[in-house]
């Protein structure tokens, strides 16, 4: 059986020690850290590299949102709050799984279930290609709009777009800012699907749909969707290798 | 007078011109019927209708200045019929003075003139401008009453309003469902403790019922209950939460408004200790001076004035307790929240009374 790694994120001991007994009956998890507040799980998450983390809202200091957005990449995340009416909301509008505290047995296998199911795949694969620290496609970003909140596998993502100290993602019908550099994004990204277009932006080369030469050796590549992105004369040459292989 | 002040004023000068200018055409009419077609008797029924129409604005002005919705009968009565008396008596001797300068301007074909008409049209005119100054303070009265079901009804709704928004706050869902979570986590460690805790939250909840349609409570009902409060926070956050309770024996039988000390110290476990990663202290005293009770609630951290931006959730509970008290003592009791050291110091006074 595929073990599934999991760290409880979790300010009051005793709701741990519930999680903590509540998951003896999944021996599919195995849980190797605890954290009490958000510092102390980022710390423990890039450390460990879950696969899953059981995440409380509402923690002192920073809450569970908070930690999300400072993880570069994110692990699956089951949300648990014992009451709040704004989170839940959230939970629902994003498609996002959480649980109520106390919690009901079977609403934690369901969520275990729903993780496998969709992961199952992902988490075979990763394992074998992690190279060098950088992200999998298959990894997640927690990305986070005013009200909205998405995790956003790697893959799913079209174009990175610079926008000051921020860049600006480009998934689905949604280009929501997160708090990254394009400099910083490019150093973890996999060159191989994350190709560096120009200064402004990084595209996603399993989502071009058709490459036109352009002016002075330059390329333009048309984006799923109907994005036009210029590569610049001095990447058209390493664009095209890739694409050749 | 513009359209818009029209508006401002109510209905009264629309039914004043109109009325007055129905009346005008009304005796013209039956001049016309009669075969009076001279220019004199329009000229009578002119200065009856614009005598009319302006002296009972004037009558008007005159009854507005007295504040008579609020006075007695008496008060009422006297520029009710006083007033149309004079108003008549004014109308009478202009349109008799108009009577007589028709008579003589043009003999022939002015109507009768003779003490006989200055009777009847005296003795007429005060029954017109009764009439009017009846239908007018009618009028008002009814805008009155309804105006007064209006308030009566809007401050039904704000009470209820009141009464909706404490037995919501009263009561913590975030609280109780982690008391619950934490008890049945505790079942695993401490059977005795988690029975003991399962008690205590039941009487929380059933204090929260029952006490919130009471005006006042004794003061102890609400510090045991504020204990158990505080016992099931200590479970939730074991060495974060220190508290102490300091009430005096003899003020055991003060009264209070219920659930108030609770509501405090809930916002004090709340921004004190949980929004802490260090947690802090709640301290909890009650003290007689004179006819006054005082009550003080503290807690580590420093005080933010509710804005735009920390305003999340606790934003009822504060407003709430000061509503409530401006409703049971109004000026007789005080709230503040001051800034002490480390600590955060929520202070109630209200007279003091006992069971």
């Amino acid at each position: 059986m595929n073990s599934i790694t999991a760290i409880i994120v979790e300010d009051s001991r005793l709701a741990r020690l519930e999680l903590r007994t509540m998951l003896e009956q999944h021996p599919e998890v195995e849980i190797v850290a605890e954290a009490d507040n958000a510092d102390t799980a980022k710390e423990l998450i890039e450390a460990h590299d879950p696969d899953l983390i059981f995440l409380d809202i509402h923690m002192p200091g920073k809450n569970g949102f908070q930690l999300l957005e400072e993880l570069e990449s994110v692990p699956g995340v089951i949300f648990t709050t014992a009451y709040d009416e704004y989170a839940i909301k959230s939970f629902e509008y994003n498609a996002l799984d959480y649980l109520l505290k106390p919690i009901n047995p079977e609403r934690l296998a369901a969520a275990i279930e729903r993780f496998t199911k969709q992961n199952g795949t992902a988490s075979a694969t990763s394992a074998g290609q992690q190279s060098e620290g950088l992200l999998h496609p298959d990894k997640r970003v927690f990305v986070k709009d005013g009200e909205k909140c998405w995790l956003v596998r790697l893959g799913d993502i079209r174009m990175f777009e610079v926008y000051g100290n921020y860049s600006r993602v480009y998934f689905e019908s949604f280009k929501p800012l997160i708090l990254r550099s394009l400099n910083q994004l490019e150093e973890r990204l996999p060159e191989e699907v994350f190709f560096r277009a120009n200064r402004q932006q990084i595209i996603n080369v399993n989502h071009v749909e058709k490459v036109d030469t352009w002016f002075n050796g330059r390329l333009k590549a048309t984006l799923h969707g109907g994005a036009e992105v210029e590569i610049s004369r001095r990447q058209a040459v390493k664009f095209k290798d890739l694409l050749s292989l | 007078m513009t359209a818009a002040e029209n508006e401002n004023r109510g209905p009264f000068w629309a039914f004043q011109v109109t009325g007055w200018s129905l009346l005008f055409l009304a005796t013209i009419a039956v001049n016309l019927l009669r075969n009076k077609t001279e220019w004199v008797t329009l000229f009578l029924a002119l200065v009856m209708a614009g005598g009319g129409l302006g002296l009972t604005s004037l009558y008007r002005s005159y009854i507005k200045r007295g504040n008579f919705s609020a006075s007695s009968l008496r008060n009422v009565l006297v520029p009710l019929f006083g007033g149309a008396l004079v108003t008549s008596l004014l109308w009478s001797g202009l349109m008799i003075g108009a009577q007589y300068l028709a008579h003589l301007g043009f003999p022939d074909t002015a109507p009768v003139f003779d003490r006989a008409v200055m009777w009847l049209t005296a003795i007429n005119n005060y029954f017109v401008v009764l009439i009017w100054a009846i239908i007018y303070f009618a009028w008002h009265y009814f805008r009155l009453a309804q105006t007064a079901r209006l308030d009566r009804y809007k401050g039904e709704m704000a009470v209820r309003d009141a009464q909706l928004n404490t037995l919501k706050g009263q009561i913590n869902p975030h609280f109780m469902f982690n008391a619950l979570n934490n008890i049945r986590a505790l079942m695993l460690e401490d059977v005795p403790r988690s029975r003991e805790a399962l008690l205590k939250l039941s009487e929380l909840l059933r204090y929260s019922m029952t006490m919130a349609e009471k005006r006042e409570v004794a003061l102890r009902e609400e510090i045991r209950v504020v204990s158990d409060f505080l016992i099931l926070n200590k479970i939730q956050y074991e060495s974060r939460l220190n508290y102490r309770i300091a009430v005096a024996d003899e003020l055991h039988h003060a009264v209070i408004p219920p659930m108030i000390i609770q509501i405090l110290v809930e916002n004090s476990v709340k921004h004190g200790v949980s929004a802490r990663p260090d947690g802090g202290e709640v301290l909890v005293t009650a003290s007689r001076d004179a006819d006054r009770l005082c009550i003080e609630v503290s807690n580590s951290g420093k005080w933010l004035p509710p804005s735009s931006e920390n305003r999340d959730n606790n934003g009822i509970g504060l407003p709430n307790v000061r509503r409530r008290l401006r409703l049971l003592y109004g000026d007789l009791a005080s709230f503040h929240i001051r800034q002490e050291g480390e600590n955060v110091i929520a202070r109630i006074e209200i007279p003091y009374h006992h069971e």
